[in-house]
């Protein structure tokens, strides 16, 4: 079972962006895409949710064709995207916004919920249960943005820049709560990072994006490792 | 003081419709301008249910609010989505506004503009409230609005769909994420809107009979009561009612008819230049 990617093209209105992207993301798995700014990163997750219309080339969930689909009809085949910029809805609490990532999950209730373990693991965030999550630091936002995802009990978890904006040690944080949903929902993970290093430590298949293109891929530790790719690639 | 008590209960008539201007407005950025003929609707509607012996008159209110509520999922889907494709489209102004003067022109022609008596709902009479005769009919709608802001003020904060709706009114695209249809939330909205306005339309055609043009000033009134009060808001439409009816009854009774009017759209002006978000209105969220 997997989430595959077949010469998908898409882009703003007549702008095209990704030009044929091949991707498989098995259940289970957590597999990183990473790339320079304006390489396409947010565009393929943000095609792979149907916030953007798929121009050419399949996407198929399990099996099933999706990217003719709406985005609330992928979210509730359980296809689950934490958008850049975590994208909470800042008037409602934070059980409000894990309450609204509930709603994705109807349907599919014998998949696993794991909100209160996360929930354990980061326990601030049941301090905060009732406070509006606009009101939240960075952090404490991107781990609500992992609880309503969690809540929508995802099959395959889009994963658009967890870090942005985070701290080291809060990024840190946040990956190894990543890990921690991947291995107990048993959920794909497609994690969009410009934070290489850490987005490939945490996956077992790596590409690189490039002018909408993959251009690279392979195992993650030895894209991590291999200084021909850091340096013509990524830039670091 | 009669100016007063008369102008506050008036207004519930323009609170009922400006809810629904609010329902629209939160959940996809749009206002129905046929809302006026939707009302007409409603009391056409309450003139043939009228005949049906067979049915109790909550059974014939079910049936006008329910054909109103189905007419507003119609408009939403053929007459606004096509036109809201994105936050510079506002052509869902010129239609609705379009099917609001094709309406009025049907049922000017099926009908006539004379006022047909609508025997659903009447309560004929005055009552004393404050020592001031008031008419009892308004008193009713006025009633009326305020429970019904009430329910809607409880849903919003306390049910899953009142948390559905806030969060459509903050980023449509991001409830879609959750699995929810923010096209689905904007049909509702209309949906209950129009029900809104079809049984305002009942109550107000008990009162004067059943017009053509029965709605069009009432929209007028109702858009301008929901600006004042605030788009944003549940508070707003019976925030903004009470004002605007206080202030056009007050200016009517001192400088004269005409000038009440004027009064109230004056006010209008007032509030768009000193707080465009309204009396009671939130400024928009600031996404994160």
């Amino acid at each position: 079972m997997s989430l595959v990617l077949e010469k998908v093209a898409s882009g703003y209105g007549r702008l095209a962006v990704l030009h044929g992207v091949d991707l498989e993301v098995p259940r289970g798995e957590i597999v990183s895409v990473v790339g320079a700014n304006g390489a396409g990163k947010s565009t393929l997750a943000q095609t792979i949710s149907g916030l953007l219309t798929t121009t050419a080339g399949t996407i198929t969930l399990d099996g099933t064709p999706v990217h003719r689909l709406r985005p609330e009809r992928r979210a509730r085949l359980g296809l689950v995207h934490v958008p850049e910029g975590r994208r909470l809805f800042g008037g409602l609490t934070v059980a409000e916004n894990v309450g609204m990532g509930r709603h994705a999950a109807r349907g599919r209730r014998g998949d696993p919920d794991v909100v209160e373990h996360l929930l354990d693991a980061f326990p601030r965030l049941r301090e905060r249960w009732g406070q509006r999550a606009g009101l939240l630091s960075g952090g404490e936002q991107q781990m609500v943005a992992l609880a309503r995802a969690a809540a929508s009990r995802p099959r395959y978890l889009l994963l658009d820049e967890p870090s942005l904006g985070l701290s080291p040690r809060l990024s840190s944080e946040v990956f190894r709560l990543v890990a921690m949903i991947a291995e107990e929902t048993g959920a794909g993970v497609v994690l969009v990072e410009q934070r290489v290093d850490a987005a490939l430590r945490l996956a077992t298949t790596g590409h690189v994006i490039e002018h909408g293109r993959i251009v690279v891929s392979g195992d993650a530790e030895e894209l991590r490792t291999s200084e021909m790719i850091r340096k013509a690639y990524l830039g670091v | 003081m009669d100016a007063v008590v008369s102008g506050i209960v008036l207004a519930g008539l323009y609170a009922l419709v400006g809810q629904g201007l609010v329902l629209t407005f939160v959940t996809t950025r749009t206002l129905n301008f046929a809302s006026g003929e939707l009302l007409a609707v409603g009391g056409f509607l309450a003139l043939g249910v009228g005949s049906w012996s067979w049915l109790p008159t909550p059974g014939k209110l079910a049936v006008v609010v329910l054909v109103g509520g189905a007419l507003g999922a119609v408009v939403h889907r053929w007459l606004v989505l096509p036109f809201a494709r994105g936050e510079h489209d506002s052509r869902w102004l010129l239609s609705t506004v379009g099917i609001s003067y094709v309406l009025l022109n049907l049922f000017t022609n099926g009908e006539g503009a004379n006022p047909q008596r609508v025997e659903l709902t009447r309560n004929p009479g005055t009552v004393e409230v404050l020592g001031v005769g008031v008419n009892k009919q308004s008193l009713v709608i006025a009633v009326i609005a305020v429970v019904v802001t009430l329910a809607l003020v409880a849903a919003s904060r306390w049910t899953s769909g009142g948390v559905i709706m806030r969060a459509v009114a903050e980023d449509p695209r991001t409830v879609a994420l959750m699995g929810i249809s923010p096209r689905l939330v904007g049909a509702v909205a209309y949906a209950a809107a129009t029900a809104l306005a079809a049984l305002a339309g009942v109550l107000w055609a008990s009162e004067v009979g059943a017009t053509p043009g029965l709605g069009v000033h009432v929209l007028v009134s109702a858009f301008a009561v929901a600006v004042i009060g605030g788009l944003t808001s549940f508070w707003g439409p019976l925030v903004g009612a009470v004002v605007f009816g206080v202030v056009v009854q007050v200016s009517a009774y001192e400088l004269g008819a005409l000038w009440g009017q004027v009064a109230g759209l004056a006010l209008v002006i007032v509030v768009l230049v000193l707080r465009p978000e309204g009396l009671v209105g939130r400024r928009m969220e600031a996404k994160l």
